[in-house]
């Protein structure tokens, strides 16, 4: 009956050795097929370990796979399809596997018992960072990471249903059916690389033939509706709110492939169906963790679904489901028979019962009832509650996530027959007609709780983290007794399979050591992820220069051309210089292109900066709200700048802004707050003043806009400008604005702005003729030697100017501090300007904005630096204020800065010392008014 | 988690910018003798229930527009999806 | 006069795939409309004299007198205008009157097209699932929606089942369209 193609041969390797499995084999089918019995260490004993399980549930069975560069650890072996190629090792040995010098843990078991942590490596003190945590490091963790960068590539997506059924066993599939015949739009998804759930490793019959058959026509009906959705290999991992689920898909566990290997849907769902099954639990007893003693349930998935017997098998169970597996011995709790120890340190071979009696095996198939999946029903707070009749923990349905249904053994039905009729069931209230129940088995569960075999040796509950009954009833004596407690202390329940097979074997040991039922006990519950997802999944394609989007300016193929050195702005590459042949250093560029801007011309591409539109009959009035001066009163043909307040009185953006008509304004912000600002003024408007007529719309990708500055910048612009408008300094002054043409009708919009402080306009076309305008303009500054300059440039013309930028307008800085506390207009209320007064905004202790000059020429001022009144030590009770901008000045040939000064503006004249701690240096600074250069303005109203 | 807009239905929300509760829609009177007390409340002080929670979402990567969600702040339900323009015409 | 020549953002871009064509489709212009305080019915009434029909409702393209018009706010709408017209703005606020204020909007935007060889191929909605968050294989033809896709925003448009039209801001329409391109490399290939 095997799921198996022997025909299809795969090669393999484990730890260097080469073997061989099939199409259709895990790694650990095809690792108990060639008779491997162990295949790890574990945790903290390091003692040696087998296969368990057949699925997710796997606690033993970690391997990393893949080569040094591309190595993936703590993969379950039991849900690796194999792959021809496939290369795979155990983990957590120090040696090889047969021989881990670790193991020497083991015999240090009663030093290591739950909390051991807490106790130990207290002292002495020192001890702690140079011994206890490098070893304590190199211990912990199950795998190694390559520490390479993943060659592999992902993606994500997004999916749409009304039903998403999550898990493909008899009912999620009896559900797909019904729903995908009755034209619902299903995603039916199940993490096993092969759909039919319970159904494959069973041997159950279905309308009288074997169940196989029924689950291969229901898929072969499924495949040919297009309404329905097939997603094999993709783990539901994460129930979010309002219907989101999160979908891991693995397309390959191959690697070097260009196809990405997974695939993390966010899957929005009208409903969901919860389908998941459920987990076959241990028997906590002594030396239960030998290779070899397996869930019943797994001994049966190897022989059915993978065709592999396992030699001399015994059973231990204690309820009828378990005795469905072949053994060779059966020991029934319910007939008074239990195991007390197992001998075989390498592998079983031996079972001791009660009775004394000592019985040869080699295998010990171990059945104590199932668990229903009920993970995904807590992702949303939801509690499952206590079944004393079936003895497991079901779905609580006052708690389930919004639009959840659990059905099948999911749902404590632990029949097929039981399965299909809840599919059935849910079907109908979905609105949806069912089709014929198919005929199966109803075998009733008949269990007799039986968790644990006291007694002096170790019984392992959770065998991924090395926790056994002792550390339990130890957490307990040592008064941690609540369950949340319990898991903390003794990492119960917390390795990389998150309890599945040990999480309730655990809390009825609490619950007997405590004396109390196990629904008194209570239970912890579950977070996303249900089974680990890579951050490779999360990242998606957003890797490397893809991490995020990058905008680029009108003119950047022009600079790229000439040779800029571009700086990340937000999403934007803006150039920082422009450098030349010869040049050494960005400080050769820089200093060029500040002399020959101010000397004769330079452009620079302003694009970046924020521009909004504001029409509306109450633009100005709205424009009074948000800046602390008057907008009103802007003439038409005139640009002014404002300043924008948070409510809290705090400086959050400047600009200028140009009307251009009565009921039109163009409003600009810096670079980085384009977006907050316009979704600021949108609260302001659609919030605080909704009767206003003003609308809002941003238009900073929509205009090209170059600054064009210095003594030429008129004449060159002369060039361009179309000969009826006139831009003499009569007929278009400091601060004009108007919409013109250029270059033969081309429709454009002039600003006389100046952030250089020369002469100087921005000049604006509609961006599709950017690139154009800048390769046109830089033709016609040829006779003027105009250059292009860069935001470096753009800072240091600034800094000379004592213009306030974003180093400046730092979130913590008010219109007082920056020397605009006379700009605030007295006569109306603005955004902001209430919380402004606040007493220690305006005291006269209040840092102030004021400029900085080194004493001695030669010193090199630092950003950042403090001050400190000179002769004392640097303290925060002897800081007075810090340098924010600095910058060699070209034009005063010296390093010049601005910052903050407590007091500031009455204290032009003091030397003071700069301290720069971290960089360890102390210059002594005079402080002067920030207008360093053409301090009257006389440039820029030339 | 998805917010059901008025206008266009439901949209995860991840297309929009969450601001705060809902009370800034009640900007104080600057000109009240006691303008800067109840400005100081109302930037400062917010009650921060467990439970219904009026808040203001700005749809940025969609229509712009500001609503205010009603929102379960411990099941996430959400209630009501209102557009904070009708909201605060309603107040005056 | 010197003379200026406009440039297309994303430089006539094309690729062809079996089954799936990506390319860049010439814009025309765009410009948004919104309608001044209290003037809904002037607004409407010009709307429908300069357009032919009264104005779209959300979600929903609509044909209208030289290209299409689609709701993008709220008393804000946006007309997609075939042909070139630099002053298409100034000419749309001359026949609306005072009840609408115009932005021009063409050259913040790029658009591109994504069409399908055939109704049979799946090859549109297996990408762009990937790639959009929007339910496109169930939305009904003609609808449209703002979203944002891979961090960057987007007007998305199925004009039919065989073509879907994205706008995307000018500036990040190369880093949208590399997105784009690699995604379907993704899925078809």
């Amino acid at each position: 009956m095997s799921l198996i193609d022997t025909t299809k041969t795969l090669n393999f390797t484990f730890n260097g050795k080469a073997y061989q499995g099939f199409e259709g084999d895990t790694l650990a089918s095809a690792l108990l097929r060639n008779k491997v019995r162990i295949v790890g260490r574990s945790f903290k004993y390091h003692r040696p370990r087998g296969i368990m399980g057949a699925g997710s549930e796997e606690p033993n069975a970690l391997v990393e796979i893949h080569g040094a560069g591309t190595c993936e650890p703590n993969r379950r072996a039991t849900t690796i399809k194999l792959f021809e190629g496939l290369d795979a090792r155990s983990q957590n040995h120090m040696g090889t596997l047969n021989f881990d010098a670790l193991a020497i843990n083991d015999f240090m078991h009663p030093f290591l018992a739950s909390g051991f942590y807490y106790k130990t490596f207290m002292w002495p003190k020192a001890f702690w960072e140079k011994l206890y945590e490098p070893v304590i490091r190199r211990a912990a963790g199950l795998g190694t990471l390559s520490k390479a960068v993943d060659p592999d590539s992902y993606d994500k997506g997004f999916l749409h249903c009304d039903v998403l059924i999550i898990g493909a066993g008899p009912a999620g599939l009896q559900s797909a059916l019904n729903l995908g015949l009755g034209g619902k739009h299903i995603i039916l998804a199940d993490d096993d690389f092969r759909m039919g759930g319970r159904l494959l490793s069973e041997t159950y019959e279905i309308d009288a033939a074997p169940a196989l058959t029924w689950v291969e026509q229901t898929l072969k009906t499924l495949e040919s509706l297009p309404n329905v959705r097939l997603m094999p290999r993709t783990a539901i991992y994460g129930v979010y709110d309002h219907g989101i689920y999160g979908g891991l898909e693995t397309t390959t566990d191959k690697i070097g492939i260009a196809k990405p290997r997974h695939i993390l849907w966010r899957i929005y769902a009208n409903s969901s169906i919860l389908a998941a099954g459920a987990t076959e639990r241990p028997i906590a007893f002594a030396n239960n963790d030998r290779p070899g003693v397996m869930l019943a349930s797994a001994v049966r998935s190897y022989k059915n679904r993978f065709g592999i017997e396992l030699e001399n098998t015994a059973l231990l169970t204690n309820n009828d489901d378990g005795l469905r597996t072949d053994a060779a011995h059966i020991f029934d709790t319910r007939n008074g028979d239990y195991v007390m120890d197992v001998g075989g340190r390498k592998g079983v071979r031996s079972v001791t019962l009660n009775t004394g009696e000592n019985v040869a095996a080699n295998h010990l198939a171990v059945s104590g009832g199932w668990n229903p999946n009920v993970h995904l029903t807590c992702h949303k707070r939801g509690r499952p509650k206590w079944d004393e009749a079936l003895s497991c923990f079901v779905p609580d349905t006052h708690t389930l996530p919004s639009d959840m249904s659990v059905i099948g053994a999911a749902n404590g039905k632990f029949s097929t027959h039981g399965a299909f009729m809840d599919a059935n069931d849910i079907c109908e209230k979905l609105g949806v007609k069912a089709s014929e129940l198919p005929q199966t088995e109803d075998a009733p569960v008949k269990i007799s709780a039986f968790w644990h075999v006291k007694g002096t040796k170790r019984a392992w509950v959770d065998f991924q983290n090395d926790v056994t009954a002792k550390d339990i009833t130890l957490a307990h004596q040592e008064g941690f007794s609540s369950v949340e407690h319990v898991k903390r202390y003794t990492t119960l329940g917390m390795a990389t399979d998150q309890g599945k097979t040990s999480n309730v074997v655990g809390l009825a040991v609490l619950a007997d050591a405590i004396g109390q039922s196990i629904p008194e006990t209570g239970t912890t519950i579950f977070r996303p992820p249900y089974t680990p997802v890579p951050i490779g999944a999360f990242a998606g394609t957003h890797r490397g220069q893809h991490f995020k989007p990058t905008r680029l300016t009108p003119s950047h193929k022009y600079v790229a051309e000439n040779s800029a050195t571009f700086i990340e702005a937000g999403y934007w590459k803006r150039s920082q210089w422009l450098a030349r042949e010869g040049e050494k250093g960005w400080r050769d560029s820089v200093d060029r292109e500040v002399l020959m801007t101010r000397n004769s011309v330079g452009i620079c591409d302003v694009t970046t900066l924020g521009k909004i539109d504001v029409q509306g009959r109450d633009a100005g009035k709205f424009l009074n709200k948000v800046y602390v001066n008057t907008f009103s009163t802007l003439k038409v043909g005139k640009c002014r700048y404002g300043l924008m307040l948070r409510e809290d009185g705090i400086a959050m953006d400047d600009g200028t802004t140009a009307r251009l008509s009565e009921t039109h304004f163009v409003m600009t912000t810096t670079t980085a707050k384009a977006g907050p600002v316009f979704r600021h003024l949108e609260y302001v408007r659609q919030c605080l003043y909704p009767d206003m007529d003003v609308h809002l719309i941003s238009t900073t990708d929509q205009w090209a806009q170059y600054s064009v500055a210095g003594p030429n910048s008129r004449k060159l612009l002369e060039k361009i400008v179309d000969p009826k408008f006139d831009i003499s300094n009569e007929a278009f002054p400091y601060m004009a604005c108007g919409e013109i043409t250029i270059c033969g009708g081309i429709r454009a919009r002039l600003f006389r702005l100046s952030f250089s402080g020369e002469l100087a306009y921005e000049i604006s076309v509609p961006a599709r003729y950017g690139d154009t305008l800048i390769r046109e303009m830089m033709h016609q500054g040829e006779a003027f030697d105009a250059v292009l300059y860069g935001t470096e440039a753009l800072g240091v013309m600034r800094i000379e100017k004592g213009h306030a930028a974003g180093n400046e307008l730092n979130g913590t800085t008010t219109a007082n501090a920056l020397g605009l506390g006379g700009f605030v207009s007295k006569k109306k209320d603005c955004i902001g300007k209430v919380l402004s007064q606040r007493e220690g905004l305006v005291s006269e202790e209040a840092l102030q904005m004021v400029g900085f000059i080194p004493v001695n020429p030669k010193d090199k001022l630092t950003n950042g630096a403090h001050f400190i009144p000179k002769g004392t030590a640097p303290s925060p009770e002897t800081d007075h204020g810090y340098m924010s901008s600095v910058a060699w000045s070209p034009m005063l040939k010296t390093y010049i800065g601005l910052g903050f000064l407590k007091n500031g503006q009455n204290r032009l004249g003091e030397v003071i010392q700069a301290s720069h701690l971290m960089g360890n240096s102390h210059v002594d600074v005079t402080v002067v008014s920030p207008h360093f250069f053409d301090p009257k303005g006389e440039r820029l109203r030339a | 988690m998805i917010i059901h807009h008025p206008l266009l239905g439901p949209r995860d929300a991840s297309e929009f910018v969450y601001l705060g509760d809902a009370s800034l829609m009640n900007r104080p009177n600057p000109k009240s003798e006691t303008a800067a007390d109840d400005f100081y409340s109302y930037q400062y002080l917010r009650d921060n229930p467990m439970g219904e929670h009026r808040e203001l979402w700005y749809h940025e990567q969609g229509d712009r527009s500001w609503l205010v969600v009603t929102r379960n702040t411990l099941t996430h339900d959400i209630t009501k999806v209102e557009l904070a323009r009708d909201v605060a015409r309603a107040q005056k | 006069m010197p003379k200026l020549s406009p440039t297309l953002p994303l430089e006539s871009f094309s690729k062809h795939w079996p089954g799936l064509t990506i390319e860049e489709h010439y814009i025309g212009e765009l410009i948004s409309l919104a309608i001044a305080r209290e003037e809904e019915s002037a607004f409407k009434t010009a709307f429908k004299k300069t357009f032919g029909k009264a104005p779209p409702e959300p979600s929903q393209l609509m044909a209208v007198k030289g290209g299409y018009a689609i709701w993008s706010s709220l008393e804000q709408y946006l007309i997609l205008l075939e042909g070139e017209n630099i002053n298409a703005d100034k000419d749309i606020a001359k026949k609306m009157g005072p009840s609408a204020y115009t932005t021009l909007q063409s050259d913040g935007w790029a658009s591109i097209d994504i069409k399908a060889k055939t109704s049979k191929s799946t090859a549109l909605y297996d990408v762009l699932e990937r790639f959009i968050p929007l339910n496109l294989r169930q939305a009904p033809e003609g609808f449209t929606s703002r979203t944002s896709a891979h961090h960057i925003a987007v007007i998305v448009i199925k004009y039919s089942e065989t073509e879907i039209q994205l706008l995307t801001p000018r500036s990040s329409a190369g880093s949208f369209l590399e997105s784009l391109i690699h995604t379907a490399e993704n899925v078809l290939s």
